[in-house]
């Protein structure tokens, strides 16, 4: 039901003709320390009304997920893999399979071990966002995060 | 000597009568009533792109007056901002524009004189908000019945859709009209943003052309960003020739788009990983299967990289036609060609190698072959 009434917006939406590239998704990072050597990195994604991003543990032969890498430093380690909240999953019978996706905001984490106390986190992030009408294409992008 | 006096008395006279008309200013006054703790308004100007950022701010007097005097080198589009209403209008050097409202008013009704363009705005504005008002109506009701439902909402969207679809093409078309009726005017460009401009792309293009030599508006940079973006895609639009490109297909052979002249083909870029592309498949396979025969072709260009899923949606969809693709997502030569930017995208090309149509998906497409192709 949600979806038939994104459609609807959409299409009062259109596209204008002053309307720049689109840029639905922007990325934010933070970092918070738990404790003297341990800190979670925040990746923050704000996805505008009707547009979606893919999660990070959705299955090949489906549209393109969600995935950070994070370069290897002597200032910090990972400590397990990026989490994410719960996604929204619905089946798509155009894959034959489940899709889960996030809507409008969403903030992975992941832990990492402060190996020196300072530096600076370098990480790479790929992602794909499509709306119901259409896929943009998938975007990589850089990021830094002192430490 | 008392001829000198009374020569510059005239003198000032004359510049007296003339500052009436301020030409290296517009100003924008009036009253705004029940402000409550609102002390400032604010002037949002047009950018380059059409976006609005403020310029100016003025305090409300204890009376409720406030004043901006501005200078721009163009006509251009503003907003008055008080709290959370914007106002649209027009002003140019010379004006002296007077827009009053109250805040307390929640339907935002105001007063504007001394702009002719201003005021057209403003019924256009008016015009838009009983067709908002109408489809949101549609919209509430549809939500409302499928919640009545609960979960089989489709036969719903069957009616409700093109209900929702007729109202807004003839909204689209009493814009047309407006802009007709105000060609030379920064009204008309004001109205254009209601059109969706993948649909109005031919209007849209024919206005940039309409416009172009218009000494009032080609000064305003947000007009020339326009004028130059039609440019960008008038070699791309309906009429035009298509630009013809090689690339080599799924089983290895080269394919190019010129081999398919004296029938209709339709350019079709998709992705496997593209779940509106997958879901609009199955719908070009029936039509590929019914106009086929009629001479209807379909070359497929996948943005997909990895060869693997390509093959695999291409059996899942079973897909009949020619597949072709660099696996250089939008990169591909085929997609820089013809300025791909989203998925899906396609283009009908007809048998003289003119393009025909653009981005037809689901029913339009089927209307399309049918008119078309017998």
């Amino acid at each position: 039901m949600k979806k038939i009434v994104l459609i609807i917006s959409i299409a009062l939406i259109g596209t204008s003709a002053f309307s720049q590239i689109e840029k639905p998704v922007k990325w934010s990072f933070a970092i918070k320390r738990e404790s003297k050597d341990e800190a979670v990195v925040f990746l923050k994604a704000d996805i505008q009304n009707s547009w979606h991003i893919y999660s990070l543990d959705q299955k090949d032969g489906g549209p393109i997920k969600t995935a950070f890498t994070f370069l290897p430093s002597s200032a910090y380690s990972l400590i397990g893999k990026a989490t994410q909240p719960k996604p929204y999953t619905k089946f798509e019978s155009a894959f034959n399979m489940n899709v889960s996706y996030f809507e409008n905001a969403v903030v992975f984490q992941q832990k990492i071990k402060l190996k020196l106390g300072k530096g600076t986190l370098h990480g790479k992030l790929e992602y794909m966002t499509c709306n119901n009408q259409k896929c943009l294409p998938p975007e990589d992008l850089d990021f830094a995060i002192n430490l | 000597m008392k001829n000198i006096i009374m020569l510059s008395g005239m003198l000032a006279l004359s510049v007296s009568l003339f500052s009436c008309k301020d030409n290296a200013a517009f100003t924008i006054s009036g009253t705004i009533k029940n402000p409550a703790k609102l002390k400032t308004v604010y002037l949002l100007g047009a950018d380059s792109s059409a976006q609005f950022k403020a310029i100016d701010s003025s305090a409300i007097n204890a009376d409720g007056s406030y004043k901006f005097r501005h200078s721009s080198p163009y006509v251009n589009l503003y907003k008055l901002k008080a709290d959370t209403t914007q106002f649209d209008l027009v002003a140019q050097n010379g004006d002296a524009i007077e827009l009053n409202t109250d805040l307390a008013d929640s339907q935002h009704q105001y007063m504007i004189a001394g702009s002719e363009t201003s005021e057209k705005i403003k019924a256009f504005d008016d015009f838009s908000k009983t067709f908002t008002d109408k489809n949101n109506k549609i919209v509430a009701e549809f939500n409302a019945k499928s919640q009545q439902l609960g979960q089989q909402p489709d036969a719903l969207l069957k009616i409700y859709m093109p209900l929702f679809q007729k109202n807004l093409a003839v909204y689209s078309d009493a814009v047309l009209k407006f802009i007709d009726d105000n060609k030379y005017s920064l009204a008309a460009f004001y109205a254009y943003t209601a059109l969706d401009a993948v649909k109005y792309e031919s209007k849209l293009i024919a206005y940039a052309d309409n416009i172009r030599s218009n000494g009032n508006l080609n000064k305003n940079p947000a007009v020339r960003n326009f004028i130059s973006a039609m440019d960008k895609i008038k070699p791309l639009s309906i009429g035009h020739k298509a630009p013809d490109f090689t690339i080599s297909s799924i089983d290895g052979k080269t394919v190019k788009l010129s081999d398919y002249r004296g029938k209709y083909v339709m350019v079709d870029f998709w992705a496997s990983w593209c779940v509106p592309c997958r879901q609009e498949n199955p719908n070009v396979l029936k039509q590929y299967n019914t106009f086929h025969s009629k001479g209807f072709n379909v070359l497929g260009v996948s943005l997909d990289k990895d060869k693997a899923a390509w093959l695999i949606a291409v059996n899942d969809d079973k897909l009949t036609w020619t597949q072709t693709s660099d696996l250089e997502s939008f990169q591909g030569r085929a997609e820089q060609l013809y300025h791909i930017e989203a998925i899906p995208s396609n283009f009908i090309i007809d048998p003289q190698g003119n393009i025909a149509a653009k981005n037809i998906r689901g029913a339009d497409l089927e209307v399309f072959l049918n008119k078309t192709i017998h």
